[in-house]
């Protein structure tokens, strides 16, 4: 089981993952519809 | 619906429990409902939640820009009549749904004597650009007359949210209750009293480093971190650990009362 530091670890990691996520997802999209 | 008990005296009936998410609206978005020291507001997800660990921002940008008065209005009217922009609406084009600014706010700047009036929008109707859209306001005009030379700038609701990163150019509204989806976007935000919101490492951390603002991702840093001085503030942290560093920390949200 997490300790609690690790557990707010992971929750920094998650939110870093999904904004690079994110991030990635509307690079992709601008190169798609040409937009630079 | 359930009863809201801790709130006031009486019990508070809601067509839908704050800790419910429904497929169809159950009341005004921005509807105040309190709980102890906890302020909820009622609201709706543009995109689907990832994660209820942060705040949720308002996902939109100014609906409306300066726009004229296209038609006057009188003493007592409670609607304008503003010609829309071709920039204004939540696409930038110019289009304005019936209904979308419904819990919104303006401002109406009065042209002759600048006492400019403030008002909470109550519903408009479908308008586009070049066009009249009628604005009903939540309350009466005091002045004589609201003029074509007067201008209003508005916002729609700030409780339609997005969880995530806008980039620092967005209010954070509140912590969603739960995980808001397009299939089920209406939920309850908390906008104020005792919360956890994912914490940097130095919220909370040592002496002094009780102010907490909202990062870019809706996580929470302390005021002096860099890039994040001006950031918005959001609340103060209540509980430090018993050696003096970090505790959960749960924090005490101040947006909205």
């Amino acid at each position: 089981m997490d300790t609690r530091e690790e557990m707010k670890e992971r929750c920094l990691q998650e939110i870093e993952r999904q904004d690079e996520e994110a991030a990635a997802a509307k690079v992709k999209g601008e190169e798609a519809s040409g937009e630079e | 619906m359930s009863k809201v008990l801790g709130s006031a005296p009486y019990a508070t009936v809601l067509n839908q429990d704050i800790y419910e998410l429904s497929s169809t609206q159950k009341h005004r978005l921005g509807t105040r409902c309190v709980r102890g020291d906890r302020a909820f507001r009622y609201a709706k997800a543009i995109a689907s939640f990832t994660r209820t660990s942060t705040l949720a921002y308002s996902y939109y940008h100014q609906d409306i820009a300066y726009a004229a008065i296209a038609t006057a209005s009188v003493v007592g009217d409670n609607k304008i009549y503003v010609t829309v922009g071709a920039a204004d609406g939540i696409a930038n084009d110019g289009v304005f749904a019936a209904h979308s600014l419904e819990g919104g706010s303006l401002v109406i700047f009065d042209a002759s004597a600048n006492e400019n009036m403030y008002f909470g929008i109550l519903d408009n109707n479908a308008a586009v650009s070049g066009g009249t859209m009628t604005i009903t306001l939540d309350g009466e005009l005091p002045l004589a007359t609201v003029a074509t030379t007067y201008h209003v700038e508005a916002i729609g609701s700030p409780y339609r949210v997005g969880v995530g990163n806008p980039g620092g150019l967005r209010y954070w509204a509140g912590l969603p209750m739960r995980m808001a989806t397009t299939t089920n976007p209406y939920f309850w935000l908390q906008t104020w009293g005792p919360c956890w919101i994912a914490p940097q490492t130095s919220v909370g951390a040592s002496a002094n480093h009780g102010c907490v603002v909202a990062r870019h991702d809706g996580s929470l840093d302390v005021q002096d971190t860099s890039g994040y001085s001006d950031a918005q503030i959001v609340g103060s942290v209540m509980s430090y650990s018993q050696a003096g560093g970090q505790g959960a920390p749960i924090i005490m949200l101040q947006i909205a009362p």
